[in-house]
């Protein structure tokens, strides 16, 4: 009896303290939050105030420089890793397919490791900072310093929904009715469902020419309801759903990391963006005056955000890939191990490509507001000394397009039937090489005195034309749209026959009407300029052109050519890119950068529609073999290294172009740097440091995937000692289609 | 079965058909290609047709079984043409990279910016100009005058500019061929209609020497034009440039601070 009251006072002391916890960490959020909308008024330093501290060797700039991309570098794999995590995961859980489950989970091996070793380069950079640029520092740190104090609270939210995540895989499955599990699990799901709340309180007036405007108070009230329906719903009494997975639970918590790690990375982003563009700015009385968020809500933040956002999917994808491709080589041949490898090699470039579809109009965009917030960070980033870098990244990227569809029809040997489709590869290849020289052609072209006066000066009469942002947007959009065209043929490589539509589920059929009508309206929202009259014929000629395609394509569908519809689909996006690059010749710049839009969207129409009719006509096609899983030429692993390094590399390259656009400035046109570093390096000097870094990290990971194999390694003889048997292999088989 | 042309032969066309575009075809229509530029060409060419052949194990296997005979000697004819082969082919690529490396008397190419970046503000004529709050020039505003602004920009343009510049606005004019680089050619689509009219208020303000620090030497002749020419008269000048070329000069959007433009 005593006892029992020991352990009664014991827990009600446990109690009061984690309650009293609880508040404190809740006044420390209510004060965090107090000081991020309290106004400031920091004062700039100036020249004789600046100290700067010194590294030996390679200088401060350099060893800062390092430090933040290797930082960012596994920042982003961080980010992105979980990322693909996810979505296998997800992929799994909806196809109730183990397999995917089983790569999800061999992958939350590699975070603990990737974790800690982002933190310790971050760790390493704030004390470089602090120690090489104090007062530079310190003016930051005064304007930021609650978005920091944020930040370190998000970062405990992130590494205990990573345990979470990684501990409860095992744990977190099956379905549970208990009522605690049903109340925790209708609370997660709000919490994951919370943005997309938010985005449809936001769609509304987007439509009706409102903005982008959301009111919380209401975004509340619709999460207070979903939470009781969600609780209603699961506490009564029938059939599971997923508020009773226990698995449905996983997956929030891999939201939640997600969540986590999205947050995290536009909070850093916000220093970076606003040493690029500050805004709060009082130039004349030399003082920052504004709040935390007035900085932080800086031009170049979003655009940042985004664009980083698809390319951390890119590169977690691009890495993962090539793990895929060490592990394929190093397995035996005819191995079940080669057959898993490859097949995780085929799921990583597969997400790699999803992510890098869209990233060049994101680049686009953030380049478009970088020369919108000011024309000589524009020039010198697209026009002046930074140029020659985004000629560099054309290279890359057009090696990634290459190399994506190279990796593609090489995996067409493993499936049975693809020979069918050889004969467009010749052709899909013409094209990308034709794309690929047009995008690495140069405006001003690197020519002696001879050359330039044979081309009458710095730009060649013909293929100058090539230089310029019509042409780069024509031939990405063809890229893509080839790119694409492989994957479909990839596709349907294995497949027979194709099943009469008539004979399609009733699901199918309205799934087709259904995304034909909703890609027909967001064309009218994306090509209708209804504030300029003048545009509005022009537009409503190409809406109509692009909804008559569709209605066709659908038409033929239902008629059992939906091939051909498919065909008509790529030539009407055809049409329209090289209409409006040619167009973009004879229009104004403003006028040429609102044809981007409607290039790009023709091509994510087809994007769209196309897929949903490769989905539908081929659904239940008989096939004519299955896929032969580590059956692909050796070379095509080889390919999977040249991506993750391409994608390494560009972020490299770009990283650099972003913060070196500053050139002598740590705040640009704000803050002058005034140290001996402040000059801008030569390109052949700043592409070795960036290529050191690449290679430091692709080390760093490599060994981080060593780690985590010899983590499997153990692991596995563990389950067999204990199940007194050889370790379990996974079978090959499913796939991305 | 129907066979096609070997697959050597196949990439030789390929490879001449390209090589023949570069060196013929563009030369023919246009003009020849740069050096570098065709190097790339080139180099890409041959990185293509490389993919072209491995991109299906039959083609490949056609492509490189030969070659592997070749290198194994697996036939005794393959014996003697190898020895030629292991000394011809280092024979030819020493020679290629010694021609290239001796180099001539022709200096090499040089890395050119062709848009300097421009200070975020000028002083012309004792007053400060904030190039990025200019949006468009302050003849623009007074519409009524304009047409007189641009007659007025033409003859600025001929008794000052015409001379390097050219008749026609191609950068062709009586003295263009004494200087390298060449004067600016205002009708390609890559120059004025690239820029804002503050920025060419800029570049023709303060010409060659107010260029900026980074990318030099910018090897440019423009005259600071302030000296000679009123604020008036070059904003004269840049309508002129605007009208007769056709081009509509860059409206640059402004920042409010506003993440998420």
């Amino acid at each position: 009896m005593r006892r029992y009251r020991v352990n009664n006072a014991q827990e009600q002391a446990a109690k009061r303290r984690s309650l009293a916890l609880v508040f404190l960490v809740g006044l420390l959020l209510l004060g965090v939050c107090a000081e991020i909308v309290q106004a400031v008024e920091v004062p700039l330093p100036t020249k004789e105030d600046m100290v700067y501290g010194d590294f030996p060797v390679v200088g401060r700039r350099v060893a800062v420089w390092v430090v933040a991309q290797l930082h960012l570098m596994f920042g982003a794999f961080v980010v992105g890793v979980p990322l693909f995590i996810l979505i296998i995961e997800i992929l799994g859980a909806a196809t109730k397919n183990q397999q995917y489950d089983d790569l999800a989970h061999e992958f939350t091996r590699l975070l603990s490791v990737a974790f800690s070793t982002t933190a310790i380069f971050g760790g390493i950079l704030v004390f470089f900072l602090i120690g090489l640029y104090p007062t530079f520092m310190n003016f930051l740190v005064s304007i930021f310093f609650p978005s920091m104090v944020v930040y370190v609270f998000l970062f405990f939210g992130e590494s205990f929904s990573m345990y979470l995540y990684y501990f409860g895989w095992d744990s977190l499955k099956g379905t549970t009715r208990s009522v605690g599990a049903v109340i925790g699990t209708s609370a997660l799901s709000v919490l994951v469902l919370y943005p997309g709340l938010l985005l449809l309180l936001a769609l509304p007036p987007l439509f009706t020419g409102g903005g982008w405007t959301v009111s919380f108070p209401v975004s509340y009230g619709l999460a207070g309801v979903l939470f009781v329906a969600l609780l209603g719903h699961g506490l009564r009494p029938g059939k599971s759903s997923f508020v009773h997975s226990r698995k449905w639970m996983h997956i929030c918590f891999g939201i939640l990391l997600n969540y986590f790690g999205l947050i995290l990375m536009m909070i850093s982003n916000s220093w970076a963006t606003f040493m690029t563009s500050p805004s709060g700015i009082n130039l004349d009385a030399g003082v920052f005056q504004g709040t935390t968020w007035d900085a932080m809500r800086n031009f170049t933040w979003m655009p940042v955000n985004l664009h980083r956002f698809i390319a951390n999917i890119a590169f977690g994808g691009s890495v993962v890939a090539a793990y895929a491709a060490f592990r394929f080589l190093s397995a035996a041949r005819n191995s079940p191990e080669r057959a898993h490898y490859d097949w995780m090699g085929y799921i990583g470039n597969f997400i790699a490509l999803i992510g890098l579809i869209p990233l060049p109009f994101a680049g686009y965009w953030l380049g478009r507001e970088i020369y919108g917030y000011d024309q000589q960070l524009g020039i010198t980033m697209m026009g002046g000394i930074f140029s020659w870098l985004f000629i560099l990244q054309a290279v890359l990227i057009g090696a990634l397009f290459l190399g994506a569809n190279y990796y593609l029809w090489l995996g067409m040997e493993r499936i049975p039937g693809s020979e069918r489709y050889r004969k467009f590869t010749p052709v899909m290849l013409g094209v990308l090489t034709v794309c690929f020289l047009v995008w690495l052609t140069p405006h001003s072209l690197v020519a002696s005195l001879e050359e330039a006066r044979k081309m009458g000066g710095a730009h060649h009469p013909m293929l100058g034309v090539f230089g310029v942002m019509s042409a780069k947007n024509t031939v990405v959009n063809l890229m893509i749209l080839t790119t694409f065209l492989s994957f479909l043929l990839y596709r349907r490589g294995n497949k027979g026959d194709r099943v009469l539509f008539a004979q399609q589920s009733t699901a199918s059929k309205v799934t087709l009407m259904v995304i034909a009508a909703v890609g027909i309206v967001l064309m009218w929202q994306l090509n209708a300029p209804l504030s300029d009259p003048d545009l509005m014929t022009g537009r409503l000629i190409l809406w109509a052109f692009e909804a008559l395609t569709v209605v066709a394509a659908v038409a033929l569908t239902l008629n059992d050519r939906g091939t051909l519809g498919q065909a008509l689909l790529f030539a009407m996006s055809a049409v329209v890119v090289v209409f409006y690059g040619i167009y973009g010749y004879y229009v104004e710049a403003i006028v040429r950068i609102g044809f981007s839009i409607l290039q790009v969207s023709s091509v994510l129409l087809v994007l769209l529609v196309a897929t949903t009719i490769d989905i539908v006509i081929f659904r239940g096609a008989p096939l004519v073999g299955e896929i032969r899983w580590g059956r692909i030429p050796e070379r095509a692993q080889y390919v999977l290294f040249v991506l993750a390094t391409s994608f390494t590399w560009l972020m490299g390259l770009m990283g650099y172009a972003r913060s070196g656009l500053r050139t002598h400035w740590h705040i640009f046109n704000v803050m002058r740097d005034y140290s001996s570093d402040a000059f801008t390096p030569t390109l052949g000097y700043a592409c070795g440091v960036i290529s050191i870094i690449v290679m430091v990290f692709l080390l760093l990971v490599s060994f981080i995937f060593w780690l985590a194999h010899m983590g499997s390694v153990g692991h596995a003889q563990e389950e067999a000692a204990l199940h007194g048997g050889a370790s379990p292999v996974l079978q090959p088989g499913g796939g991305a289609d | 079965m129907r066979r096609g042309l070997p697959i050597h032969l196949k990439c030789l066309l390929i490879l001449i058909a390209a090589i023949f575009v570069f060196s013929v075809v563009v030369p023919f229509v246009s003009a020849p290609i740069p050096g570098q530029l065709y190097g790339w060409y080139v180099i890409t060419t041959l990185c293509v047709i490389f993919l072209y052949v491995s991109s299906s194990e039959a083609s490949w296997e056609e492509f490189i079984t030969p070659v592997r005979n070749l290198l194994l000697a697996r036939t005794a004819l393959m014996k003697p043409l190898r020895i030629v082969v292991f000394i011809v082919v280092p024979l030819l690529c020493g020679w290629y990279f010694s021609t290239w490396a001796a180099g001539g008397a022709t200096p090499p190419g040089g890395l050119r910016v062709i848009h300097p970046t421009p200070p975020s503000s000028v002083n012309v004529q004792g007053k400060r100009f904030v190039l990025q709050d200019i949006s468009v020039s302050p003849i623009r505003e007074d519409e009524a005058h304009l047409a007189e602004h641009i007659e007025k920009g033409r003859v600025v343009y001929y008794e000052n500019c015409f001379f390097c510049h050219g008749d026609a606005l191609q950068g062709k004019g009586h003295f263009a061929k004494g200087f390298n680089p060449p004067p600016a050619d205002f009708q390609d689509t890559g120059t004025i209609a690239q820029l804002s009219e503050s920025y060419l208020f800029w570049r023709i303000a303060k010409g060659g020497p107010g260029l900026p620090g980074e990318s030099t030497p910018w090897d440019s002749a423009m005259p600071i034009w302030e000296d000679f020419l009123t604020e008036d008269e070059i904003w004269q000048v840049i309508a002129y440039l605007y009208e007769i070329t056709g081009h509509e000069p860059r409206v640059m959007d402004h920042g409010e601070g506003d993440g998420g433009h």
